[in-house]
């Protein structure tokens, strides 16, 4: 699970750099660097026996914050609606609205936050 | 100490997404008023000459780049334009030559980079239930060089069959699209990084939203 969230956060700013260079935007889906990574990572930290700390996490989370400030000059409607288009179109999930698609990735890393707390403290 | 300071930075990154997931504006989902339906999605006007296209809104192009303005939904590059067509690029292109309008058809991949898409110049306007007006291309999507759109009737019949791209209007000349813009040759957008187009998200409506394409001839 823990490696799960990691991946999704390395997929998100994967599809979000590759999403800036208009070459391949153009030609791939850039959004599947979210599914990818999200099940490549789990199965990565079980062959080498990796487990992953919360900061790590909260790290990638800032990390995510700083690559879309800084990628759509501190826009903040492409803060909040990008990450949603990227996981629709990583996913094909067209039938999805963007309002929707944004409220499952903020329940993704809201539930995250919180499971890793909750966690921790057992 | 530390651990006030992880739950603070946790509190924060939850408040963050809170806010995220409820700024992105939806469609709304009651059916727009517009007589071009999905399963009849263009229509042809002789007596107004002018040719009618169902599509719809993908907000995603409200903040990235692209050089397609109106693309096939079944297209390989439905998913890359501004507006996603219910009509298709063949149907697009025997609605024009109905209209009598000349194709330039000068287009090829050799020539692409260096040559200037030919062909009737045309009007293009956008509108959808509850616009104000009929939009122009220019005021939908913005050309970072504020250069007015020089659509031409491209043809690329062929083309547009062989390669199955979908691809209805494209925003630099191109040797597929049926109609593409004359102020710049293939690969200014992408190659070149000679213009940014994006979709305008202060005039037209949320992702998702059903709007009305009309192309004619240039007076």
């Amino acid at each position: 699970m823990k490696g799960a969230l990691i991946g999704f956060t390395l997929g998100l700013i994967l599809a979000v750099l590759a999403g800036s260079w208009v070459w391949l935007e153009m030609r791939a889906n850039v959004g599947f660097f979210i599914p990818a990574a999200t099940f490549l990572c789990p199965a990565f930290c079980l062959w080498r026996r990796k487990t992953f700390t919360y900061s790590v996490f909260l790290k990638g989370q800032v990390a995510l914050l700083i690559v879309l400030l800084l990628i759509y000059n501190f826009d903040m409607g492409a803060l909040c609606a990008v990450p949603a288009y990227l996981f629709r179109e990583g996913f094909h999930g067209n039938g999805l609205t963007p309002a929707t698609a944004g409220l499952v990735v903020c329940s993704i890393y809201l539930g995250g936050n919180l499971l890793w707390i909750f966690n921790r403290k057992q | 100490m530390r651990r006030n300071a992880i739950l603070c930075a946790t509190l924060t990154m939850c408040m963050c997404w809170c806010m995220f997931g409820f700024a992105i504006p939806s469609a709304d989902s009651a059916p727009a008023k517009i007589t071009l339906t999905k399963e009849k999605p263009i229509l042809v006007d002789e007596k107004e000459k002018s040719v009618s296209v169902l599509a719809q809104v993908n907000g995603k192009y409200f903040f990235q780049t692209t050089r397609h303005a109106v693309v096939y939904s079944g297209g390989s590059n439905g998913d890359k334009s501004v507006f996603r067509s219910y009509a298709n690029d063949q149907d697009f292109y025997n609605a024009l030559m109905k209209l009598s309008l000349k194709a330039g058809n000068n287009m090829t991949k050799e020539n692409g980079a260096k040559t200037f898409v030919e062909g009737d110049l045309l009007d293009v306007t956008v509108t959808w239930e509850g616009a104000k007006k009929e939009y122009s291309l220019d005021e939908v999507v913005l050309d970072s060089n504020k250069k007015p759109f020089q659509m031409r009737f491209g043809g690329n019949q062929k083309n547009a069959l062989q390669f199955k791209t979908g691809c209805l209007l494209c925003l630099d000349s191109c040797p597929v699209g049926i109609v593409s813009n004359a102020n710049y040759t293939m690969g200014a957008v992408e190659m070149r990084n000679e213009v940014i187009f994006k979709g305008n998200d202060k005039i037209l409506p949320p992702d998702g939203s059903l709007v009305v394409i009309k192309v004619k001839a240039k007076s």
